[in-house]
């Protein structure tokens, strides 16, 4: 592929991502507002509220580092969009590697914690800092059974960590979720995910009523703007990994396809907003406990079917 | 006399004699003008690299690779084994010889400042050249006796330059040499073992491969005394102890030119000789190999997660590298050997800087204690970013060098799925969590030493210190390393590695500037960075238009309506509170505190039960003399019965 039509590929992925994240979030919105028993905001309120953001000034605390507190919010979006291109290139095209696998999108989905953390230590506030350890701590503690999650479906689907490869194997085996092993890991993989787009209840990193929005605490105007951004990208891409590495991927040749693939996608989105209006926080070592002790348990029962399953050939296992 | 000047004029000994007069001379002078020390590792430095680099193309274009040799023959001992000098060039061997004289060069640069005005400074000077020289046998051995001797050299130097230190650092002194000692004498006992196979003394050629499983229990005992040699002077736990234990007391810039760089070189040279080319290792060795491994990256790293000093911290992580060395050579599979010798380069580079880094940081703040720091990011901006850079490669971030032999170790344990598939998921997770947690001990060092606040009180921060030029430039050199070579992987998988491991044309390819491996997986890290740094772009235009005109305003941060002052202590955030969640937790927590304690350590494990044997034993010497004869005479009494039985038969 030349580098022009990858670069019309990242711009259009990238922005469509972004439009389709903030509408999610309206969405999320949405749903949260009629689970309160409120009206909601209208479809365009997140792309307003972003705007306005744009508009507002900069503060920056007079305790930051400002190179590294501004640009950090700008690398977190500019990687996020990255990500965002290769899942949905292998998404549309299975057949041609493009620019990472698998690991590289696991990888490239870290940038964005990895910036938050950065982000929220150089502003220097202690709101920020307290966030900033409890954001990696989260990161810790849901790699592990996400990672042990994924390998389920690595295994089911002819060990490769190429995107185009798992969409391509599952199209002939069927969806890795059709099984015991890989609903198992479907479902941890949806926990993880909750934790990974920060959502309660793991927003441990942001806690509002105990540390003040934690790592976003100093952030204002754009910067802010820019974070937002980045999580509504998040949101869209998150149920798309999934999708991907679970869930069949997208079928092309028809037109139900399509609509199979809005239905799972739009599925997985309404369920991370049901679970963060149905429970409350929980605390950072509750949190660790649940993924390492509770989850990874369960993911390694998970990928011990999947390769007894796979080593005796039994298919729904 | 003339025979000898032509053997001595050999190119292959070029690097070898270079090092060694430049040492001594360094060593003469060292009292006299310290001065000619610096210049003479300078130049000796330069010249070994450039030797080196010559040998390198010559040997490529002209001569051939195998035809670079040079042989003399010492001695016959028996008519079996004879002692003979046997050199040769391979391109792993030339990696080390090279890799060790610039590493040795950019330790010098470093060294100008942060060793100037020491008391043994002109000795420091000699020491470090000999270490190179050294490096250079062993890179350069054709045979086992000869690398046995450059080995013992640098053994010898590291605990010289380890136990000058300007602070009292001779307990860790001992034990590295015990440890270190230990694992030669298994080296020199493998070298013997090899003489009384067939064949003698040819044995110990490298190139000479044996199989494992024909030689029977022998072939076993043989490989695993090289192995303890090899894991031993990298690092993989259990005989890893000796860095951690002398982190605190060397000097940093001897912790960054010897554990950091040239023995994890050494080590793993010694570990894929030993694994690709002396011997036809067998299934269950790999599975030995590649569970070291993988216990060592967890282990360790979750020592160092807990570590409160930088330089004991950045040593645990010297320490977890290591395991994913030995599990890439471990898995036997083509992408997995080039992973881990690519970690190997990458491993020395990032971690060889991280210790420059933490030079830096103490020559400008006066301690290695991580809670002592902070605010160093405005006044070591260089420091920041170059450590920044190597912290975030020695997490395995894309798009930088620790991540493409990350990833292609992940890949080569994933091929060991087809002899067991539940070991190669379990290998695989846990290097991947490995790296997570390495990159949960790197957020805490860059909160702690440059973003968060500086400590009440702090002199430094009065002071101002500034950086010192000798010192940058190293460090950006190797920053810019570990971002070239994160780029362009393809430079030391095409050239170097993928010959070594004679990688078929299926295995790994590095066309269109992306990795591809064998339907596994695919990276392309010049794309993918030209994205990101598109997006960054687009974003900050973006950014720009709407704030144009607009200034930054600088407000006081937000803290629950209380004021601060400057460095107020009320409201700073120690980077030491970080992970105290995960040492409370069950299991985890117990393990630490074990692990804290000594338990992997059988250094510990020897102290403390060979304290019981001599004070048995010093017991038994009361001083009477009548005791002394009674053991005089029981001695005679065992010999003569020996001698009897012996007679008898």
């Amino acid at each position: 592929m030349n580098p022009s039509e990858i670069v019309i590929w990242f711009i259009g992925a990238g922005l469509g991502t972004l439009l389709l994240g903030l509408l999610l979030k309206w969405v999320d919105r949405k749903v949260t507002a009629r689970v309160q028993w409120r009206v909601g905001p209208p479809w365009y309120q997140p792309m307003v509220d972003i705007i306005k953001l744009m508009g507002k000034e900069t503060l920056m605390p007079v305790t930051a580092r400002g190179t590294g507190f501004l640009l950090a919010p700008v690398i977190a979006l500019a990687t996020m969009a990255v990500a965002a291109t290769i899942l949905w290139r292998s998404l549309w095209d299975p057949s041609s590697p493009f620019l990472g696998d698998l690991i590289v999108v696991i990888y490239l989905l870290a940038i964005p914690a990895l910036m938050t953390m950065l982000g929220a230590s150089a502003s220097g506030s202690p709101h920020a800092s307290v966030g900033a350890s409890r954001e990696m701590k989260l990161l810790l503690s849901y790699e592990l059974p996400m990672f042990l999650a994924i390998l389920v479906a690595v295994a089911r689907s002819g060990w490769t960590f190429q995107l185009g490869g798992l969409v391509t194997a599952q199209a002939q085996t069927g969806p890795v979720v059709f099984s015991i092993s890989g609903a198992l890991a479907m479902l941890i993989a949806i926990i993880c995910m909750q934790a990974k787009l920060g959502l309660v209840p793991f927003d441990v990193a942001e806690a509002e009523c105990e540390i003040m929005s934690g790592v976003y605490v100093e952030y204002s105007g754009p910067a802010l703007a820019n974070w937002l951004m980045t999580r509504a990208m998040m949101l869209a891409v998150m149920p798309l990994l999934l999708v991907e590495v679970f869930w069949g991927g997208l079928y092309r040749q028809a037109w139900w396809g399509f609509l199979s693939f809005l239905g799972r996608y739009v599925l997985l989105v309404v369920l991370v907003v049901l679970i963060r209006n149905t429970n409350p926080r929980l605390r950072i070592d509750q949190t660790m406990k649940v993924f390492w002790f509770g989850l990874t348990p369960v993911a390694i029962v998970a990928l011990v079917l999947a390769l007894i399953g796979q080593a005796e050939g039994i298919a729904w296992l | 006399m003339n025979e000898l000047a032509d053997q001595l004029a050999h190119p292959l000994l070029l690097p070898i004699v270079i090092a060694f007069v430049a040492g001594a001379a360094a060593y003469v002078l060292s009292r006299l003008w310290p001065m000619g020390c610096r210049l003479i590792a300078l130049a000796a430095s330069l010249l070994v690299l450039g030797s080196g680099i010559c040998i390198f193309y010559r040997g490529d274009e002209l001569v051939g690779w195998q035809g670079l040799t040079f042989g003399w023959h010492w001695m016959t001992l028996t008519p079996d084994i004879s002692l003979t000098v046997n050199l040769a060039t391979t391109m792993l061997g030339m990696v080390v010889v090279i890799g060790s004289a610039a590493f040795a060069l950019l330790i010098t640069i470093y060294s100008l400042r942060a060793m100037r005005g020491e008391y043994w400074e002109g000795k420091y000077y000699a020491y470090l050249i000999w270490a190179l020289g050294g490096a250079c046998i062993v890179g350069l051995a054709e045979n086992l006796l000869v690398l046995l001797v450059g080995w013992e050299i640098v053994t010898l130097m590291l605990f010289l330059m380890i136990s000058q230190g300007p602070r009292d650092a001779k307990a860790g002194g001992a034990k590295t040499y015990g440890i270190l000692g230990f694992a030669d004498a298994c080296l020199l006992l493998a070298v013997a073992l090899l003489a009384t196979l067939e064949g003698g003394s040819a044995n110990w050629s490298l190139s000479k491969v044996h199989d494992v499983g024909s030689l029977g229990s022998l072939g076993y005992v043989i490989y695993a005394l090289i192995l303890v040699a090899a894991l031993a002077k990298a690092g993989a736990i259990p005989l890893h102890t000796w860095i951690p234990a002398i982190a605190k007391d060397a000097p940093t810039p001897v912790m960054a030119y010897l554990p950091a760089a040239l023995d994890k070189l050494l080590g793993i040279y010694l570990l894929a000789t030993l694994s690709l080319r002396m011997f036809v290792v067998d299934w269950p060795l790999r599975v030995v190999m590649m569970v070291i491994g993988a216990v060592t990256i967890l282990a360790a790293v979750l020592m160092a997660m807990m570590q409160h000093n930088l330089k004991r911290l950045l040593s645990f992580h010297a320490v977890s590298q290591v395991g994913y060395m030995v599990l890439g050579i471990g898995t036997g599979t083509v992408i997995g050997i080039i992973g881990g010798l690519f970690h190997m380069i990458n491993n020395a580079i990032y971690k060889s800087n991280l210790f420059l880094m933490s030079g830096a940081i103490r020559r400008a703040t006066g301690t290695d204690e991580i809670e002592n720091m902070g605010g160093l990011a405005r006044l070591l901006p260089v420091t920041f970013v170059c450590g920044s850079i190597s912290a975030v490669a020695i997490s395995g971030m894309p798009p930088f060098n620790g991540f493409v032999s990350k990833w292609l170790v992940y890949q080569g344990t994933l091929q060991v799925r087809q002899t067991s598939p539940p070991l190669a998921a379990a290998l695989v997770t846990v290097a991947v969590f490995g790296s997570a947690l390495t990159l949960a001990s790197f957020v805490k060092v860059m909160y702690s030493a440059f973003l968060s606040p500086a400590p009440k009180g702090a002199a430094y921060v009065t002071d101002r210190p500034k950086e010192s030029v000798f010192m940058a430039v190293p460090m950006i050199i190797l920053a810019l390393a570990c971002v070239i070579l994160g780029l362009w992987p393809g430079l030391m998988i095409d050239n170097v590695l993928a010959p070594v491991v004679g990688a078929g044309a299926d295995d790994v390819t590095t066309a269109n500037l992306a990795v591809q491996t064998d339907g596994l997986g695919y990276w392309s890290a010049t794309q993918t960075t030209g994205l990101i740094l598109i997006g960054l772009l687009l974003g900050l235009i973006f950014v720009f238009l709407f704030t144009w005109k607009k200034r930054i305003r600088v407000v006081r941060p937000f803290l629950a309506g209380e004021v601060a002052g400057e460095a107020d202590d009320r409201w700073r955030v120690p980077g030491t509170h970080f992970y105290e969640t995960i040492g409370k937790l069950p299991i985890i927590g117990a393990l630490l505190k074990h692990g804290e304690a000594g338990a992997m350590d059988p250094y510990h494990w020897s102290q403390r039960h060979g304290n019981t044997f001599v004070q048995l034993l010093r017991r038994l010497h009361t001083g009477l003399i009548s005791l002394y004869v009674a053991w005089a005479l029981g001695g005679l009494v065992i010999i003569l019965i020996y001698l009897l039985l012996a007679a008898r038969t």
